[in-house]
């Protein structure tokens, strides 16, 4: 695993990661953008998938943030990873992923899934977009079913009342 | 209420516990049952998958109640494992009705030779098997009666293995089946392997008070909204005026040296309760039932309550196999309709000695939909896949085509080195020191299970099935636990006597599956239900008895 040490520590989802090496400073995002651009790259040229918007994970990742049955480990993970994905798009781009263009991100990807922690971090997040989209539309994604209707899938029956938190 | 005496506190609520709380409340006693989860009614029910399979709703979280797992590998050296960093998890179901809630339902007998492993197979180095205290015989009535109040459904087939019956058939036919299991049955007969439709515990049609299966194509893990499945509730605590207190987490028993006098118990805010009664039944699954006698130490009892023999935790044993699978080229499936197939080699022969085999059920992949795409993120090198790639490998592998899995179940040998223990160093959230789990599988279950893995496979391969697999391993499975406090004849040797009655104390029983010595080739919940049923004749004899006197 590379050196992160330039890299200062990001905080709560929505606090600011400040991406620095050699003394110079590449830019700043917060986790929850970082995701939130990386979520809509997971889906790149997906066009049966439900889309974006339909799936929700980011919404859907604040919940798992504030989950009761979620642990530190796995938020400081979630958080972690975001700051690792910047940190390879300032290793090839000299810029944040988020400000790169679609075409570079997808590079960024496909160079951070080579790396044993980059590939379990997109299997977290891609585990928690098939939550988000197929999970019951009470949790807020999976809009008007369209994940089960994407895999001909028939939801469990009785559906929740109330989500559980 | 202060002060009261109940005639039987039943500590743990599943298919161990509530036989006993509903024989005894229906015949009049004043019967008390303390569940350390919560009450959820068949209104309260519904099939979320992300908080039942992906949140775990239903188990304690491992950051409050873990357990510490000391496996030993193959030469005895052992790694110590703690459950919350480890993410290795024993519980089964925390809530009013026990893990019967959750289970599939796949009911098997045992057969009358698994009763006397021990005088027919003969000794095997290192393995403690014996005979049972009990026989197929003494049993029998009991199966039955399982059969008839919480309700199994099936169809009797002769074959090589079937166990004697008093009753021609099952009380209830056999549910609807998939189109596939055409392709089985016609695979089976090609390959000159006997099989038959799968007993399950659950009402194909409206009966004892309860509405039949909806088909709803989530059962296991899950629990029954329509009440069609036997689990412990709605087949028997809610047929009954026992008084169930939910959230009470029992963390001591109190005795003198001859009778248990009081147990105590936390409830949801921690703070704490005693219970008296004159009879006493702890069934709050094996491992925990060992800890909790474990961690009762007195004056009478320095060892753990019932110890005097040094065998409570002892011999804890799961069932040995494992599972395989394959795909199956196959759209527009009823979603719902069951894939119950069972094959059974309960006996076969290798260089002229004879083995005891086991039974291997076929159900189709869970209906989980998020974690079946989860498995769908990997291309065939390994490579994990986003976008359009995961897409239209999702979609096709998803609506083109259904997993056909099968479960291997055979005896997991007891040994000297698998046991329950008290860990010193970790607590749980009350306090209370937690069981260590230390783990050993004896050679011999892989060799068997390895063997009648292979007929499982010839099936699949026989049905045209592809991508097929086998994970034949000494990985304990959970929800298949039983042992720690074995019965006999010997209070030297076992814990229990042949009623489940504790050797050293005149009103404590055990009864969940804590007392099977070996166990069988099956999953256990038939046996323990049926096992519960005979020790409530026990117990309801016993308080007639004194009543009259």
């Amino acid at each position: 695993m590379r050196n992160r040490r330039n890299f200062l520590k990001a905080g709560l989802l929505s606090s600011v990661i400040f991406l620095a090496s050699q003394d110079k400073l590449f830019g700043a995002t917060t986790t929850l953008h970082t995701l939130s651009i990386m979520q809509k790259d997971l889906l790149y040229d997906a066009k049966n998938m439900p889309s974006y918007n339909e799936i929700n994970p980011n919404k859907y990742l604040t919940l798992i943030f504030n989950h009761s049955r979620i642990d530190d480990d796995e938020k400081k993970y979630l958080r972690d990873g975001a700051k690792w994905l910047n940190e390879e798009a300032v290793e090839m781009y000299k810029k944040t992923y988020v400000s790169l263009d679609a075409n570079k991100r997808q590079r960024v990807l496909i160079s951070f899934s080579s790396h044993e922690w980059g590939e379990s971090y997109i299997h977290k997040v891609l585990s928690y977009m098939m939550e988000s989209m197929l999970g019951d539309p009470i949790y807020g994604g999976n809009k008007n079913g369209s994940g089960w209707a994407f895999l001909n899938h028939v939801g469990g029956s009785p559906s929740p009342k109330e989500p559980y938190l | 209420m202060k002060n009261e005496i109940y005639d039987v506190c039943i500590v743990g609520s599943g298919a161990g516990g509530s036989p006993i709380a509903y024989e005894l409340a229906n015949a009049g006693y004043k019967v008390v049952v303390l569940e350390k989860g919560k009450y959820y009614r068949e209104a309260d029910i519904d099939k979320d998958e992300i908080a039942v399979s992906r949140r775990n709703k239903f188990i304690p979280s491992l950051k409050d109640e873990q357990h510490v797992i000391n496996e030993y590998d193959a030469k005895k050296n052992v790694t110590r494992y703690t459950g919350e960093e480890s993410g290795w998890n024993f519980w089964n179901g925390s809530l009013v009705g026990g893990s019967s809630n959750l289970m599939s339902g796949y009911f098997h007998r045992m057969k009358p030779n698994d009763f006397k492993l021990l005088s027919t197979y003969g000794k095997i180095d290192d393995a403690n098997v014996v005979d049972w205290a009990i026989s197929y015989e003494d049993l029998e009535p009991y199966y039955d009666k399982v059969e008839r109040v919480i309700g199994v459904s099936g169809e009797v087939k002769q074959h090589k293995f079937l166990e004697p019956r008093s009753t021609k058939d099952f009380p209830f036919p056999k549910l609807e089946e998939t189109k596939v299991t055409k392709w089985f049955d016609k695979a089976c007969e090609n390959l000159n392997i006997e099989y038959f439709a799968t007993p399950r515990a659950i009402l194909s049609t409206p009966a004892l008070e309860r509405n039949s299966c909806a088909y709803s194509n989530f059962c296991g893990s899950y629990a029954c909204a329509t009440g069609a499945k036997g689990n412990a509730r709605s087949s028997l605590l809610q047929k009954c005026d026992a008084k169930v207190i939910a959230e009470a987490f029992v963390y001591k028993m109190d005795s003198d040296a001859k009778r248990v006098t009081q147990v105590h118990y936390y409830d949801a805010r921690k703070e704490s309760h005693s219970i008296k009664a004159k009879v006493f039944v702890l069934s709050a699954q094996a491992i925990e039932s060992s800890r909790l006698l474990l961690n009762s130490k007195n004056k009478y009892f320095k060892n753990g309550l019932a110890n005097n023999s040094g065998q409570v935790g002892k011999n804890l044993i799961f069932s040995a196999g494992g599972v395989g699978e394959g795909r199956l080229d196959v759209k527009n499936l009823e979603p719902g309709l069951f894939f119950n197939r069972s094959i059974q080699e309960y006996e076969y022969e290798k260089d002229s000695k004879k083995y005891k085999g086991g039974t291997t059920d076929f159900l189709y992949e869970h209906a989980n939909i998020i974690s079946r795409a989860i498995k769908e993120f990997y291309d065939a090198k390994g490579n994990i896949l986003w976008g359009k790639e995961l897409q239209d490998k999702m979609q096709k592998s998803i609506t083109t085509t259904k997993v056909l899995t099968f479960e291997v179940f055979n005896d997991w040998l007891p040994t000297d080195e698998c046991n329950v223990s008290i860990d010193k160093k970790v607590k749980d959230k009350y306090g209370v020191n937690v069981a260590a789990i230390n783990l050993y599988s004896h050679p011999h279950d892989i060799e068997v299970g390895k063997h009648l893995a292979k007929q499982g496979e010839r099936v699949l391969r026989e049905m045209g099935a592809r991508d097929i697999s086998v994970n034949i391993s000494s990985a304990p499975p959970p929800n298949l636990v039983a042992g720690g406090c074995r019965f006999g004849n010997d209070a030297k040797s076992s814990v229990l006597d042949k009623n489940c009655k504790a050797h050293d104390l005149d009103n404590l029983y055990v009864t969940d599956a804590s007392f099977m010595p070996t166990g069988g080739s099956v999953p256990y919940t038939w046996t323990i239900y049926a096992n519960s049923f005979r020790v409530a004749d026990v117990i309801k004899s016993l308080l007639i008895s004194k009543d009259k006197a």
